[in-house]
């Protein structure tokens, strides 16, 4: 699979978020960007992770912190509900 | 647009004080926010809640929508409906969902059409916005998602049904957003369309559970070839390959098939193993043959309370 990544620049024009608030998602670690020569790159699936923690800034008027939290947690949530999932399936096919 | 009873929406008496509209908001955003949900039909309640708040936490809208709600309840306490409409007029109602309620109630005639007008107008021409973007879910086999490919799509967009050709990467996994640049509703002015993200979903596999990028195939066998070890074809994603069952396997052992998962993923294959029906008395005598054979109780291992 190609990576596509995208600059700092790109990255706020596709999120549509300013850079600004893309630096303060780094900053508390919502977002995690390599450095490529002293400059930040963004792999693609920060796209939807950065408007993700826009939407829940914004809509539960959460500060950094929160939205660092709450992404966490969410994320953590939905990696055991699909091994539960997982885990169910499994036990009804060694049922059956 | 029906009429929309915000405070049922909000699950609240109207004498809600603003205090309570805004605490009993707070509680449901978090509740159906589409991002930390996983009830059913999040974002549609999400939106129905935003709306509601939208009116409710402003005094004036607030005011504005509980005089509407009130005709709508009692038509008749309002003498002259035609007159009465007039009232409803302030720029209160423009930029919420408000206006749309005033307009569907009244139709698009006299009263509030002040506060429309004022703001189409900020929206037409001079402005370029962004074409929203668009969101759906993509359920793809697991076949698909081992070998990647390309899918042509119908989709229904708020700007008609379109069809899309859409590049399904080789090993691509549940939750993976696909991003279609462009794609999306077209912009305003000279603002440029916005996207379409189709999210990935693996739809049910007769025979495959995924665990991230591993796959989990449960293999039926015998006690013999358990216990004697067999050579065995299995299906993979890529089709059959051959696995060695070794002899004095148990029930639930996991044997590897390194490289045949999705992506960087692995095959796992779960030992099942199945008794023969016991149907006759020759049936019978064979076990009962391994019976005296064995003299096995399991049960003497298990660990026991004292």
């Amino acid at each position: 699979m190609s990576e596509l990544v995208y600059t700092l620049i790109e990255f706020c024009s596709v999120a549509k978020v300013d850079e600004q608030r893309v630096t303060e998602f780094v900053e508390h670690g919502i977002l995690e960007p390599q450095l490529r020569q002293d400059q930040w790159i963004f792999p693609s699936e920060a796209l939807s992770r950065c408007q993700r923690a826009e939407r829940m800034r914004q809509d539960l008027q959460l500060d950094l912190h929160g939205v660092a939290l709450a992404l966490e947690l969410t994320e953590r949530n939905q990696k055991l509900r699909q091994r539960i999932d997982y885990l169910e399936q499994l036990i009804d096919r060694l049922r059956h | 647009m029906d009429f929309k009873d915000y405070y049922k929406i909000l699950d609240l008496p109207p004498s809600a004080t603003q205090e309570e509209v805004k605490r009993t908001y707070k509680k449901l955003a978090r509740k159906y926010h589409p991002d930390v949900s996983e009830e059913a039909d999040a974002t549609a309640k999400f939106q129905a809640v935003s709306e509601a708040y939208e009116v409710l936490k402003n005094k004036d809208k607030r005011a504005e929508y509980d005089e509407l709600r009130e005709y709508v309840n009692n038509p008749n306490q309002f003498q002259n409906a035609g007159a009465g409409h007039g009232r409803f007029n302030s720029d209160a109602s423009a930029e919420s969902g408000l206006d749309d309620l005033l307009r569907s109630i009244f139709g698009d005639q006299g009263g509030f059409s002040g506060g429309a007008q004022g703001f189409n107008g900020q929206r037409g021409g001079t402005f370029n916005v962004r074409g929203q973007d668009i969101r759906y879910d993509l359920g793809i086999t697991l076949e698909e998602a081992y070998a990647g490919g390309k899918r042509s799509l119908r989709l229904t967009t708020p700007g008609g049904d379109k069809t899309i050709n859409v590049t399904i990467p080789k090993g691509v996994t549940q939750g993976k957003e696909l991003r279609l640049k462009g794609q999306g509703e077209l912009g305003h002015g000279e603002g440029p369309a916005g996207d379409i993200y189709l999210k990935i979903s693996f739809l049910k596999h007769p025979l495959f559970e995924v665990d991230e990028n591993d796959i989990t195939l449960v293999l039926p066998v015998s006690p013999w070839e358990a216990a004697l070890g067999e050579s065995v074809e299995v299906q993979t994603l890529g089709g059959k390959v051959n696995l060695k069952i070794p002899a004095d396997s148990q029930n639930g052992k996991r044997l590897r098939l390194k490289g045949r998962g999705l992506g960087s993923g692995d095959q796992f294959v779960m030992l099942k193993l199945v008794n023969p029906p016991i149907e006759t008395d020759a049936d019978k005598a064979a076990f009962e043959a391994l019976k005296d054979k064995f003299n096995f109780k399991p049960l003497d291992g298990m660990a026991r309370p004292v």
